[in-house]
């Protein structure tokens, strides 16, 4: 069996592994109650997005660096943009539930939150972007400058966010949690963690074998009407 | 140096010869305040407070007009291949487009600064130094906005692609300006101007030296 | 010298392949004249050698450099296929931007718009103008650098007899030229059929 083949299965094991231990090992947080247990996704879905943008940006640099090259990495970039909307989406959703059993709201605009919006609409507008104009060497290259100016922005935006919401002291929202964390929950949330980081790499190859095959699809049947 | 002035006399020749482009700005700007006026209730106190929020709306919205035609002349009359065949650094190419919005836009806002301040019961003594603001702001705000205006151009719907892409991306120029022209308009409490001022210049110079390195790649074919 | 030397050009967009293994070689003082069907690929390949166009694979080189050196286009003249005249200006006003771009002086880009039977002073805007006119102010651009080489794409488009006449004339005196046209040009002739070019 290929090593390729037992990854997917890694995945699956590591995630089912991962619920088990968030819903029956780990001991329920003694302030907010069973809701804590969304971190376990929560914050594993953090990391990942922020991978995930990073390998974008790293990719569309080397679609305008290696231009020989520039099909492979345009497809690694927009994979990595497609996972990286995904999990920033679940990211706010499982956030906003949280808030909403913790806090009282469904939204609150703390700094962490709106930047995330923040980053979510400036790689929504990436995909956007790649939705509305044809395919080919231009848009892999455009999407490129958009990627990187897309990373080179975001430190700035968690900056100004953050210098926003100390404007207003009294107004960020207090964040619970225990003077000492229990074992089991660290260990909870390094194997939830690895479970979702192999996932990621999981969906990540095969949405870029996924492009790889429409694109060899499209030059074959470009090729077609010279046998008629 | 000098082709930089021949691009800018190019284009005041060929698009800035009509005043009537300003004052239709000017006009779809105010059109913009008096909408967002009756967003507050009849009797709201809080007019000043949003003095600065609404110009800063008014600006964006004016400039996403303003920077839809930066390429105008060069896409109606098919120049772009004689620019981009000439000895004509790209780079001077950019510089050119974001001048001529920032004269634009800078002349519409030395113009709005005063009437949000009427509108919106704003301070006078603060009107000066936020039209400064409002310029820092708009720079940062052309030096993206011409490169994505250029991205946007062959794309389906660049109408729309163009804001989508850079409302997002200038978030920290809509909080720094709107923060310091409150400041200004509405004597706002800013427990670190300095601050405001740093955003506002580190982002000018990171949106027009991105762009500088990155033009070139647009701008081919 | 070789003033264009062209090696195994690809050009591909997506995934038609518009120019392939295209090879060419222009002397200094050569006039070469390719023709070709509508769609061949002819102002592909003009593109690619006025630095418009990056070639997909292949190597090219032109007045001995690559064709998006600053300093080999200023020695180069692109009539492109369609007049790169802006609509608002005068005549005369294109004419100084454009030498003003190449930094040159303006006098022998108005020489030429006189000897093409067009005046100078002319205060109307070039959206007033014919497609005859404005094809004569386009080719008058071209030359007013005093190219090297000029690349032309159809120069001949929507002229009269009395205007082709002026521009062959006017093109003759070129050192190094190299025109895509469907008849009617002199020098060595070429003919561009599935992306590569035969002698006619």
């Amino acid at each position: 069996m290929k090593r390729s083949d037992s990854l997917p299965w890694l995945a699956v094991g590591g995630v089912m592994a991962a619920t088990l231990l968030a819903f029956l090992y780990a001991p329920t947080e003694q302030v907010q109650g069973n809701i804590q247990r969304i971190l376990y996704v929560h914050v594993p879905a953090a990391w990942l997005a922020y991978l995930a943008f990073i390998i974008v940006a790293v990719a569309s640099i080397l679609v305008l660096a290696r231009r020989h090259d520039w099909q492979r990495f345009d497809r690694i970039a927009s994979a990595s943009a497609e996972l990286g909307v995904v999990f920033t989406t679940i990211l706010l959703a499982l956030g906003s539930i949280w808030g909403r059993r913790v806090w009282g709201a469904w939204w609150v605009w703390d700094a962490r939150l709106t930047s995330t919006l923040v980053l979510w609409l400036i790689y929504i507008g990436y995909l956007v972007f790649r939705a509305m104009s044809p395919p080919g060497e231009r848009r892999a290259r455009l999407s490129a400058v958009i990627g990187i100016v897309g990373a080179v922005d975001i430190p700035v935006i968690h900056f100004a966010v953050t210098w926003w919401r100390t404007l207003h002291p009294g107004a960020i929202a207090p964040m619970p949690g225990g003077s000492t964390i229990p074992a089991a929950m660290t260990i909870t949330l390094l194997v939830s963690l690895v479970a979702f980081t192999v996932l990621f790499a999981v969906l990540l190859t095969t949405r870029i074998r996924l492009a790889e095959a429409a694109d060899r699809v499209e030059s074959l049947e470009a090729l077609e009407p010279a046998r008629v | 140096m000098k082709r930089f002035g021949w691009l800018l006399w190019k284009d005041a020749v060929t698009e800035l010869r009509s005043f009537e482009r300003l004052s239709t700005l000017l006009l779809f700007a105010v059109a913009v305040l008096v909408t967002l006026h009756f967003s507050l209730p009849p009797e709201s106190t809080a007019r000043p407070k949003v003095a600065a929020g609404f110009l800063w709306a008014a600006l964006l919205f004016a400039s996403l007009l303003e920077l839809r035609r930066s390429f105008e002349s060069e896409r109606r009359d098919g120049t772009l291949d004689g620019l981009r065949a000439s000895p004509l650094d790209p780079s001077l190419l950019y510089a050119g487009k974001v001048a001529s919005s920032v004269v634009v836009l800078g002349v519409l806002a030395a113009m709005l600064v005063p009437l949000t301040a009427v509108f919106f019961s704003g301070r006078p003594s603060g009107i000066a130094p936020a039209i400064g603001v409002a310029l820092l702001g708009i720079l940062g705000l052309v030096a993206w906005g011409t490169l994505f205006a250029a991205v946007a151009a062959g794309t389906r719907g660049a109408e729309i692609v163009l804001p989508v892409l850079l409302f997002p991306l200038v978030v920290p120029q809509t909080i720094a300006c709107v923060r310091l022209l409150a400041y200004y308009l509405a004597g706002d409490k800013l427990s670190s101007l300095g601050t405001g001022y740093i955003l506002l210049g580190a982002f000018d110079v990171l949106s027009l030296g991105t762009s500088l390195l990155l033009f070139d790649y647009v701008l081919e074919e | 010298m070789t003033a264009v030397s062209v090696r195994s050009l690809d050009r591909r967009f997506g995934s038609t392949r518009v120019l392939r293994e295209l090879d060419l070689d222009v002397q200094d003082g050569e006039h070469i004249a390719i023709s070709g069907a509508n769609g061949s690929g002819k102002t592909t390949l003009l593109r690619v050698l006025s630095g418009l166009l990056r070639p997909t694979s292949g190597d090219v080189k032109v007045l001995g450099g690559a064709a998006d050196d600053p300093d080999i286009r200023a020695r180069i003249g692109v009539v492109g296929h369609t007049p790169a005249i802006y609509a608002r200006m005068t005549a005369s006003e294109n004419i100084r931007f454009w030498t003003g771009i190449y930094g040159v002086p303006p006098g022998r880009g108005h020489e030429v718009l006189q000897t093409l039977g067009l005046d100078p002073a002319d205060k109307r805007p070039a959206a007033s103008y014919s497609q005859g006119m404005r094809q004569r102010v386009s080719i008058a651009i071209a030359l007013s650098t005093s190219p090297t080489l000029v690349i032309a794409d159809e120069p001949f488009a929507g002229l009269d007899d009395a205007g082709s006449t002026a521009v062959a004339a006017l093109l003759r005196d070129v050192p190094t030229l190299v025109v895509a046209t469907h008849g009617g040009a002199d020098g060595r002739h070429l003919h561009l059929r599935d992306g590569r070019l035969t002698a006619a």
